[in-house]
């Protein structure tokens, strides 16, 4: 009783000492570290002394930061029987700028009234993983692709002087044309350790981009030192011509914190785990400069960029009217080869042409992507004779020159023989022949039968609940065949078994009967029945002597013996000598023998 | 006899008799297929699923259309859909192995395991489930009835009918079991959008793996509350998992 008394005294006291303490309200501001470099994360602790009631805290302006709320923690303290609470709530700020900033104090309210912390100061210089000289990524100024080729090489011999960690973006060309392949690489090396690291590629607007290279490792030596190097690689396709921008890369990492402030920072007691830190590496924005397709553009222009070539074939050169040619194009090269359309020529009047959808095969390689683009086009011919095919051609834009160069595949001669000119149905009907769209090349015509639309189908389980029936089925003839099979070998132990059921059965069917004699005659014949059975005999027609003669062999009582004998001395009578007794007394036998076979059977 | 024989053939020929008129939607569908439109098909063809009255040409002719469309995932989904209500339909076959040969998915969940039974009971992609299931029941019909005979008159000859019977029903219950587990499986499902990216956990931020439309994936775990944003555990390639988003991926038997 005592112990809850001391715990109520010490919950009252926290409690009922608070709102005396909130006179002495305080709010301390701590920026840790308060020097830093870009790469870091602050953070920021705002402690509100001698009060729970308090606001949650204004913050300064803080625009060269980016500040993420971590959370609040509370805590109470006994100090010379005085009781103070406080609550702390931590931001992680993120520096997105250089520079001393001296920012206000942070604000709380309670009861309307302000209380405001010490003023926050803070110097965030420049990322110490940066170069000094970045002679490709300065914003007002558009590197030549001889910049771009060297950029990496320069960038990392220059830090590699520097830090144990860095990551970097580049580009393979600044000043491509629209539809041209360029490469983004972004790289990350490092010479320690880091624990998870989270990658915010830039949103890549006025592109299309496909990675090429999710992730791949590698070591490299820069100054003698080994870096560990993740690299991914995304090819992009610039979508319009002019001056564009890829905003710029982020890389939250977490690396071993080298800061030796504290004895039990040694692995030695920290059971061999580093203690980590996270930083956030930042590579700066790129700019481009994309140069629109020279004019005029040949008609035959593929929208293709890049290094392409073309071949044809011709699946068959002698064909018959009811037959057809495939035409096979297969572009391939290095560069937007989705892209790729073909134009198909104006001079095959004499055919029907049914081009298939292309079939696309594209890699994807660190040199970009690459592939094949596969057009086929049916051939029908109207008419029989010898016919041209054309050469199909086609334009690219090759990159290097500037220069559109036009790809041409090889003419065709085509035979076509007799036959009648079948014209090809877009629909498969019913018992129509199999249109020449139906092959390996293309697929089959749709259907436009309606009737097996709907499907009718009986439920699962209702189907299930068949699969019952037989076996229930099985089930009871196999149990009623093994009883069959017993009664047969058993049938006189079962006789015996059932002779006092038999023989009431028989007694109640003679009470129905409405003749005198032959209800007589047929309680008779149920005893007989009864002593047949219970005997297992296979004797019928026993006499009153023998039927006596069968009691005499159990041990059943004098009295009980006579009884039986004038009860079925009277049956007897009744059925063969014509003597008719009283009817009180005849209502009497049938129950009395009855209890009589009842106490015989019992003591059987 | 003569009323047997009218009740047999009422039967027989019940789905002639009440065939239904074509759905002016499915007409309309099919005339913007003939003339190439085939975004405005497949709408159509989709609105007709979604109604619930589609059977295995409106599937067929919508993946037709999908395919056209370059949208292989559904393109599959839908073949293999139309494929399982007309089994023995050639064109149907001879698409959905065609939009399968064209995707550049990888389709190989199976195991090879798997691949040995569906090969070894290939008859069984011949029939519907449905008929799967009433051939199955019928062999086991006639399983029942040789062993009931055989229980009632013991004579020799049922015992080679009950044998064979028993081989019969064995054959067709691997046929049911093929379709139900490993053809149409109810968790095997086809990615219907183009490049998904898999995570090794849902709460990841970092794809482990990206995942072309088409790809078959077995879902294992369906995690989150409404069936329209759900998180699906899955199996793909040989052994891969990861979670994706359950409208990155659709239901084959569905």
């Amino acid at each position: 009783m005592k112990k809850y008394f001391l715990f109520f005294i010490f919950i009252s006291q926290i409690f009922f000492h608070a709102p005396e303490s909130r006179a002495d309200v305080s709010v301390q501001a701590a920026i840790d570290p308060s020097r830093a470099s870009l790469e870091d994360e602050l953070t920021l602790t705002v402690t509100v002394s001698g009060s729970m009631q308090a606001t949650e805290p204004s913050l300064p302006s803080m625009a060269a930061f980016k500040v993420i709320p971590s959370g609040t923690s509370t805590s109470f303290q006994i100090i010379n029987g005085q009781v103070g609470s406080q609550k702390a709530y931590s931001y992680i700020l993120i520096p997105t700028q250089e520079g001393h900033f001296n920012m206000g104090g942070v604000s709380v309210f309670l009861n309307g009234k302000e209380y405001t912390s010490n003023p926050l100061e803070v110097t965030i210089s420049k990322s110490p993983h940066v170069p000094s000289g970045k002679p490709a990524q300065q914003p007002d100024q558009v590197p030549t692709d001889e910049d771009a080729q060297t950029y990496l090489d320069r960038t990392q011999r220059n830090m590699a002087d520097l830090k144990p960690y860095w990551i970097e973006a580049g580009l393979t060309n600044k000043n491509p044309f629209v539809n041209e392949q360029i490469l983004y690489t972004f790289k990350f090396y490092t010479l320690v350790n880091v624990g998870q690291a989270q990658l915010s590629l830039p949103e890549f607007k006025d592109f299309w981009s496909e990675e090429v290279v999710p992730e791949k490792k590698y070591y490299t030596t820069l100054s003698g030192q080994k870096y560990v190097v993740s690299e991914k690689i995304i090819a992009l396709l610039p979508l319009r011509s002019g001056d564009l921008s890829i905003p710029e890369t982020s890389l939250r990492v977490e690396v071993p914190d080298q800061r030796a402030d504290s004895f039990f920072n040694d692995p030695f007691f920290r059971m061999g785990r580093l203690n980590m830190r996270p930083k956030n590496l930042v590579a700066p924005a790129l700019d481009l400069k994309i140069k629109p397709w020279p004019e005029p553009q040949p008609p035959d222009f593929s929208n293709l960029v890049g290094e392409f070539s073309l071949k044809t074939s011709l699946s068959s050169e002698n064909i018959s009217m009811d037959d057809s040619a495939t035409l096979t194009l297969e572009v391939t090269g290095k560069g937007n080869i989705k892209d790729a359309k073909l134009v198909l020529p104006e001079t095959l009047d004499d055919f029907k042409i049914y081009d298939d959808k292309p079939a696309l095969d594209v890699t994807h390689a660190e040199d970009g992507l690459q592939g094949k683009k596969v057009f086929k086009v049916a051939l029908v011919p109207q008419r029989e004779g010898v016919f041209q095919i054309p050469p199909f051609s086609l334009s690219v834009l090759d990159p290097k020159t500037g220069n559109y160069v036009p790809l041409t595949g090889s003419p065709f001669t085509l035979h076509v023989k007799g036959g009648s000119a079948s014209s090809v149905l877009p629909i498969q009907r019913p018992g129509s022949d199999r249109s020449i769209l139906v092959s390996n090349e293309d697929l089959a015509p749709i259907h436009d039968e309606w009737g097996r639309a709907k499907a009718k189908e009986l439920s699962r389980q209702f189907l299930l609940f068949l699969f019952f029936i037989p076996a229930f089925l099985v089930l009871f003839v196999y149990v009623f065949q093994k009883r069959k099979k017993y009664l047969e070998a058993h049938e006189n132990e079962y006789r015996t078994r059932k002779a006092l059921a038999v023989f009431k059965k028989s007694m109640r069917k003679a009470a129905s009967l409405s003749d005198l004699r032959e209800r007589q005659a047929c309680h008779l014949e149920a005893v007989r029945t009864y002593v047949r059975n219970r005997m297992g005999l296979e004797q019928i027609g026993l006499t009153l002597q023998e039927m006596m003669r069968f009691l005499e062999t159990k041990s059943i009582r004098q009295d009980k013996k006579a009884e039986f004998e004038k009860i079925l001395l009277g049956f007897e009578k009744t059925c063969y000598g014509g003597h008719v007794p009283q009817k009180t007394e005849l209502d009497q036998w049938a129950p009395r023998l009855t209890k009589l076979i009842e106490q015989i059977d019992k003591k059987l | 006899m003569k009323p047997y024989y009218l009740i047999f053939l009422l039967i027989l020929f019940s789905g002639s008799l009440f065939a239904d008129t074509p759905d002016p939607l499915f007409i309309q569908a099919n005339k913007a297929y003939i003339s190439k439109n085939y975004e405005e098909a497949f709408q159509a063809y989709e609105t007709l699923i979604k109604k619930g009255e589609a059977g295995a040409f409106v599937y067929g002719n919508a993946a037709n259309s999908a395919y056209y469309l370059d949208r292989m995932g559904l393109a599959l989904l839908y073949s293999k859909k139309a494929l399982m209500r007309a089994p023995r339909d050639a064109d149907l076959r001879a698409n959905h192995y065609f939009i399968l040969q064209h995707t550049h998915a990888t389709n190989n969940t199976s195991l090879n395991i798997e691949s040995v039974i569906e090969k070894t009971f290939f008859w069984s992609s011949y029939l519907t489930g449905h008929e799967l299931w009433l051939v199955t029941l019928s062999a086991y019909f006639l399983l029942c009835l040789f062993v009931i005979l055989f229980l009632v008159f013991r004579k020799n000859i049922l015992k080679k009918g009950f044998f064979f019977s028993f081989i019969l029903f064995l054959l067709c219950l691997s046929g049911l079991l093929t379709n139900l587990l490993f053809l149409y499986n109810p968790q095997d499902h086809y990615i219907v959008e183009k490049q998904v990216p898999v995570y090794p956990s849902f709460v990841s931020s970092e794809p482990s793996d990206v995942l072309a439309d088409g790809t078959k994936v077995r879902v294992k775990v369906k995690h989150g509350m409404g069936e329209g944003d759900q998180w699906l555990f899955i199996h793909y390639g040989n052994g891969k998992k990861g979670w994706l988003r359950s409208v990155q991926a659709l239901p084959i038997n569905l």
